[in-house]
């Protein structure tokens, strides 16, 4: 399809050339604004990243010691990373980021325009790797709609956003599930319909999206039509993909977004035993995830939080006891965080922090329940 | 495949983690059952889970001695419970004689209270018992305490624990006998009483340990990811064997862990737990399995790395091996020529 206007084809190489000689992010960021559509397989990807320092000075020092890591612009934050991988054949990928503020204290905004092979094999590769420094942000299926909700409110009425392609997740009924097979089903589901019907027949349907993709559309008077005027996909991993409008997307979808992720951070901040009595804080109360459901009151939930518990990466797991109460403890070996959990109602899930409990490694745990098992709302202990 | 052996010890390991995490569960349970009847939290009422209390002259087992019951809760200045508590008994009732001693033991103006004298005007002792054995615990104490010499002299009171599930899971407790002071939680006792297990376990100062020896794959456990793993991030790393080496100083270790999961004993009158000799052999297990090694007497070294699977089912194996290693010599052929010479068996 045609757009207007025109989408511009060496919209990467004019980025690494601002990102090269450009005096501050925020001159990157107001460029970006005025940037046409994106050609075809380049996108401007934003991850939303937690990092307890400045991310810009991290990756500055990550640069000594990770291969092929180089700061470009040290003053806007712009960095270059190339990465060779595979064993018999060979590839390569290369591209610049740069490193944007947020709206929230240590969450940071990194901004890359590329192709995919690049944000796949580079850019998360590269953000996967310095846990727990760095903690991509996990974004729950709710926080994903109320995001989506605000930036349509935000637009004004002429706009509207349309689902034209979702990745999801469901539970797999109980009469098909067998074991050692995964319990959820995965797939993609094409569509055309605005994004709130989707997010409710996905609730209907007890499905969670992994990914999400839509159209900004914006009605042409002349024309009596809705035309696209941009497209995004928004990964509940905790970063998008868009083609257009930057300053929408950063200024209207994005902070919905950091808040959410910035209260959980925060919630999971101090938790540790030796660390809130080293401040002289008092013990910490259990965290709390709660379902509107008695995903419990079956045996089965049990048994699908035990095998989400035991398939945790990076980790090392203890099962004490798993039924008719679940108790279990956790430690995340990157981090030195250790964790126990229990489950002693239908609908509750305990996680009581140990010695050391940093706010990334209960995000990471968190986001994996959420991801694997079922979403919920993470909250401290209210004995409700 | 696992092995069967191992099967069968890892059921018989969790039932006793659950023993004594129920037997420590139930007994904090009662303390905050106290301290709710009194309109409190337990954070506002003295108690505390292994207190050294010394007996009075007139004891009648232990004249004037020190001993540490399983908890003491003080409801005011007046009246404080002694408990002792029972995850299981042994079949044979012939064996409860020692149990119905110990509570003969706390029968008796104990000093050590929170009081200004560290006396109360009464104290009675509560003998926290699981469901199985409960009633006939309080039958078979009732029964003997009814000879002359064996006779109680103030007030004891069986109370059953169990665990209960209904939207939540409860610790129930449920008197199956004897006496208590104080009419309300008498009543409530008889009638049944439920304790959110949930709202204990959220209790900042909620135990995992009490003054009692726990199953050592639950101590494993609690070191292994409570200390090493912080331990083992910015541990020395042996690129040849591929571990993180985590040097363990074992009065240090014993000081971290009872600060961070136990008691340290800050007041002259608290125990010290989990103690030492339990950490000790819970090092030692380590170094049987291979994931540690003994510098001295005092010193480990932990072979840290990521383990897959279960670490209760992991750490279980040092009971096999300890199998292997005390399994009398089997009558096969030896492999050296020393050794068939030492069994006269060389031609």
């Amino acid at each position: 399809m045609k757009r207007f206007p025109k989408r511009m084809e060496n919209a990467i190489e004019v980025f690494e050339d601002r990102a090269r000689y450009a005096r501050s992010s925020a001159e990157i960021d107001e460029f970006l604004t005025f940037l046409p559509p994106m050609p075809r397989y380049t996108a401007i990807g934003i991850y939303i990243l937690h990092c307890p320092m400045d991310l810009g000075q991290f990756f500055a020092n990550a640069a000594k010691r990770i291969h092929r890591l180089r700061v470009v612009n040290a003053n806007a934050g712009a960095f270059e990373y190339e990465r060779r991988y595979g064993r018999k054949l060979i590839r390569a990928v290369r591209g610049m980021f740069v490193i944007l503020p947020s709206t929230q204290n240590h969450i940071y905004r990194l901004l890359s325009v590329c192709r995919s092979d690049f944000w796949n094999d580079g850019v998360r590769y590269l953000v996967r790797h310095q846990y727990p420094k760095v903690v991509p942000l996990f974004l729950k299926q709710g926080e994903l709609r109320k995001a989506l909700r605000e930036l349509r409110d935000r637009l004004g009425t002429e706009y509207r956003l349309m689902a034209s392609e979702m990745s999801l997740k469901e539970l797999r009924p109980r009469s098909e599930t067998r074991r050692k097979l995964t319990e959820q089903d995965s797939g993609r589901w094409w569509t055309d319909r605005s994004v709130e019907e989707v997010f409710d027949e996905a609730q209907e349907r007890g499905q969670w999206f992994t990914s999400i993709a839509f159209k900004v559309e914006r009605w042409r008077e002349r024309r009596e039509r809705y035309e696209e005027e941009a497209s995004c996909r928004l990964y509940k991993y905790g970063y998008l993909q868009y083609d257009y409008l930057h300053s929408e997307f950063t200024q209207k979808l994005l902070p919905t977004l950091e808040k959410a992720a910035s209260d959980r951070v925060e919630l999971f901040t101090n938790r540790g035993i030796r660390e809130r009595r080293e401040r002289g804080y008092p013990p910490s109360v259990p965290l709390e995830i709660t379902y509107p459901v008695p995903v419990f009151e079956d045996p089965d939930g049990l048994k699908r939080l035990e095998s989400t518990v035991m398939t945790y990466s990076n980790a090392t797991k203890a099962l004490f006891h798993s039924n008719p109460y679940f108790h279990a403890s956790v430690a995340d070996v990157s981090d030195g965080s250790s964790f126990e959990m229990w489950v002693l109602s239908s609908n509750r899930i305990l996680i009581v922090p140990q010695g050391r409990s940093s706010a990334p490694a209960l995000e990471r745990l968190v986001s994996h329940i959420f991801s694997d098992f079922r979403e919920g709302e993470v909250a401290e202990y209210s004995g409700e | 495949m696992s092995d069967p052996k191992v099967a069968i010890d890892i059921n018989r390991i969790r039932d006793e983690i659950n023993n004594y995490e129920a037997t420590v569960t139930a007994v904090q349970a009662f303390i905050d059952f106290v301290a709710r009847q009194d309109g409190r939290d337990m954070e506002h009422t003295p108690h505390s889970l292994g207190r050294k209390m010394n007996t009075g002259p007139t004891n009648v087992i232990q004249p004037n001695t020190e001993i540490t019951p399983d908890a003491v809760v003080q409801r005011s200045d007046e009246l404080g419970y002694v408990l002792e508590a029972k995850a299981s008994l042994p079949r044979d009732q012939d064996a409860w004689q020692s149990d119905t001693v110990q509570l003969r033991k706390y029968d008796d103006d104990l000093t050590g209270w929170w009081t200004p004298t560290e006396l109360v005007r009464e104290s009675d002792v509560v003998s926290l018992i699981s469901a199985p054995f409960a009633t006939q615990f309080a039958e078979y104490v009732t029964q003997t305490a009814s000879r002359e010499d064996w006779r109680f002299r103030g007030r004891v009171c069986f109370v059953e624990f169990s665990h209960v599930v209904r939207r939540k899971e409860y610790i129930y407790l449920l008197m199956r006998g004897g006496q208590i002071e104080d009419h309300d939680i008498a009543q409530r006792l008889q009638n049944g009483e439920l304790v959110s297990w949930e709202r204990l376990i959220a209790y900042p100062g909620f135990r995992s340990f009490y003054d009692s020896e726990p199953p050592l794959e639950y101590l494993m456990v609690k070191l292994w990811h409570g200390i090493f793993t912080e331990k083992a991030t910015d541990a020395e790393v042996d690129e040849q064997r591929r571990r993180r080496l985590v040097r363990v100083h074992l009065p240090a270790l014993v000081g971290e862990v009872q600060a961070l999961y136990g008691s340290t004993g800050a007041e002259p009158r608290e125990r010290q737990y989990p103690r030492r000799a339990w950490i000790k052999s819970a090092l030692d297990a380590f170094v049987q399995l291979g994931l540690a090694e003994q510098n001295n007497s005092e010193e480990y070294v932990i072979l840290f790395y990521r383990i897959t699977g279960d670490l209760v089912e992991r750490f279980a194996r040092h009971r096999t091996m300890e199998a292997v290693v005390e399994r009398p010599p089997a009558d096969q052929l030896p492999l050296f020529d020393e050794d068939r010479e030492r069994q006269g068996l060389a031609h």
